[in-house]
């Protein structure tokens, strides 16, 4: 781990000892590529590359057939509602000069996302007076724990929302992601922004962003830090060549996973299941044949143990 | 090699048929056709979209950032990095500087704090991503933006478009992408194939730069004529059916193609995408 107070001390940071060097990013790429090759050789895939998010590795690994929520429903909520806004606010801290003091923030929020995400906007205009004043203490207060912990960001150049994809022709593959903050420009630093807390897959998330950055770019960032509001916490790590291969292992499981899930669906069955509290979260839980027999509400009294809303989709355009 | 000459000629040819439903004559803002880069980029993705007669333009963070960002393109170097260079462009605009297009200025002075912030914040990320795909420090080596425009001969049809940058040594114009798609390929295919008949000396290649990927490639504008052509027609074909509405016309739902689409409340793609059909995504079938 890094020992930082602060997300912009990040960009102070210089290459551990073992930071991978282009040639052992180009290994791993190798590696990755005959591995993923096996995993999707013999596949009648329907066409296109199989795609591979931080949130499909996550679900993957947990209950494959919770992978089969992408084409449920998934109505808005105030976790996401307050996700989406805690990453707005990190992009806003980005580049404002006027906003690092105390600020209302819930204003300044929506008038973005009512251009950005206009949907969510109206979910959240849609509150009654109380519960949306529940919701605008909620926000401020977490946008001052961001504001603190990630510190004055005004000498640094970085981008916020940035986009990667990489893609490996030969298994047909592509890893996508969007970051919420990246600082520094020769040795990058990849921030992300939780509302929840830390977890054990917050760091496989950072992994996974980690392997994309270093693929994409032919060389690993320096560090990767987890931000998160609920424990007011700053988790940051090195990017070492064991964490990279990790993160691939990770996506090579879930890619086996994907693959099973595709053939599932073609035999009409559906895919291995894994019960369990983070069922309360899932939207293809109530059609589940696995759930079906355990009350949900078994699940709902342990919904707040676990946060997993991240809005980390596809750009769409 | 193809000459401009070659490329036009070609043009014309693949276009007649659009060209001939356009109104006799020279080009007229009142009465002729005008197929921008942006309408190639939407009917490619969804006709029915660029068919529809949309909103008025107006400013807003999605069509400001850009040329923010490239406008602010000259002040990024060793005085000082891109957050620096974006505040002193918007601060010039915000004092009337003349180099600051009057809409952009209008948008810069009049937008309230927070989308101002939202606007820069993504100008940053595309001027950092530009240069380090391009894989400089700063933009010295390059005039940003250009605007293209080309008029079919003795008919009202205008095709129009602009480069991002053009490299000052080579002359060879870039054009920026958040990805390498099939919608963003037919953009960049006109555009290509209008700075090449715009500016007739220039070299027969075009470098495109991808954001998300992290590429930097040079295409040679000749092998983009036909792509170019082809998506032109299915604009034109697009245009042709403002007010008609989406029937017969390719669709697909998105953010961005359904935004201001007046197709969009009861296009039945839109309703399906929805609903989440098909159940293909991401290449695995679900469901």
């Amino acid at each position: 781990m890094i020992a930082v107070s602060t997300a912009a001390e990040l960009s102070q940071i210089t290459p551990a000892v073992d930071h991978p060097r282009a040639s052992d990013v180009g290994d791993l790429r190798d590696w990755l590529t005959d591995e993923l090759g096996e995993v999707t050789s013999g596949w009648d895939r329907p066409g296109g590359l199989l795609g591979i998010t931080k949130r499909r590795v996550q679900n993957a690994l947990r209950c494959p057939a919770s992978i089969r929520a992408e084409v449920e429903d998934q109505p808005m909520n105030e976790a996401m509602a307050v996700g989406m806004m805690v990453d707005a606010a990190a992009s806003l801290l980005l580049m404002s000069d006027q906003l690092p003091g105390r600020a209302p923030w819930l204003g300044p929020i929506l008038s973005v996302l009512r251009v950005s995400a206009p949907e969510m906007a109206e979910f959240v205009d849609r509150h009654r007076p109380d519960a949306k004043d529940d919701l605008r203490t909620q926000v401020e207060d977490m946008c001052e724990q961001l504001r603190l912990l990630l510190g004055d960001l005004r000498a640094y150049d970085g981008t916020a929302q940035e986009s990667f994809r990489v893609q490996l022709q030969a298994p047909g593959v592509q890893l996508s992601g969007r970051t919420d903050l990246v600082l520094g420009t020769t040795h990058r630093s990849i921030i992300e922004v939780k509302s929840g807390r830390f977890r054990s897959h917050v760091q496989d998330e950072l992994g996974f962003y980690a392997l994309l950055a270093a693929l994409r770019d032919d060389s690993a960032p320096v560090a990767v830090a987890a931000v998160t509001l609920d424990d007011t916490a700053i988790n940051a790590y090195p990017v070492t060549h064991d964490l990279l291969e990790a993160a691939a292992q990770r996506v090579i499981d879930a890619a086996a996973v994907l693959v099973e899930v595709d053939r599932a669906s073609v035999a009409g069955a559906w895919p291995k299941t894994d019960p369990g509290p983070l069922c309360a979260w899932c939207a293809a839980a109530p059609r589940c044949p696995d759930v079906a027999d355990v009350s949900l509400a078994e699940f709902e009294a342990h919904r707040h143990d676990v946060d997993l809303i991240d809005m980390d989709e596809e750009e769409p355009w | 090699m193809v000459s401009a000459r070659e490329l036009e000629l070609r043009l014309i040819d693949a276009l007649e048929p659009v060209a001939l439903q356009c109104p006799e004559g020279r080009f007229d803002w009142d009465t002729s056709t005008v197929i921008a880069d942006f309408d190639v980029g939407l009917a490619s993705r969804c006709q029915a979209a660029a068919s529809s007669a949309g909103d008025e333009f107006v400013p807003e963070v999605f069509n400001t950032f850009k040329a923010i960002a490239k406008g602010a393109s000259r002040g990024v170097g060793p005085a000082g990095g891109v957050r620096a260079a974006l505040q002193a462009y918007v601060a010039a605009a915000r004092q009337g500087d003349n180099s600051v297009e009057g809409w952009l200025a209008d948008y810069l002075n009049d937008c309230d704090q927070a989308l101002l912030v939202e606007t820069m914040h993504r100008s940053a990320t595309w001027l950092h991503r530009t240069a380090a795909v391009l894989g400089v420090e700063d933009f010295d080596r390059f005039s940003p933006g250009r605007r293209l425009a080309w008029d079919y001969p003795d008919r009202g049809l205008r095709l129009k478009g602009a480069v991002d940058f053009i490299e000052d040594d080579t002359n060879v114009a870039v054009i920026v992408l958040p990805s390498l798609d099939d919608a963003h390929l037919d953009r960049v295919a006109l555009i290509a194939v209008l700075y090449l008949l715009t500016v007739k000396s220039a070299p027969p290649v075009v470098r495109i730069v991808v954001h998300s990927t992290g590429e930097s490639i040079e295409r040679p504008i000749a092998g983009l004529a036909d792509r170019a052509a082809a998506a032109t027609v299915l604009t034109a074909d697009a245009v042709a059916a403002r007010g008609a509405g989406p029937d017969g016309l390719h669709r697909s739902a998105s953010f961005f193609t359904c935004r201001g689409c007046e197709w969009a409340d009861t296009c039945e793609v839109k309703q399906a995408s929805e609903a989440r059909q098909p159940q293909v995504r991401q290449g695995i079938r679900l469901g």
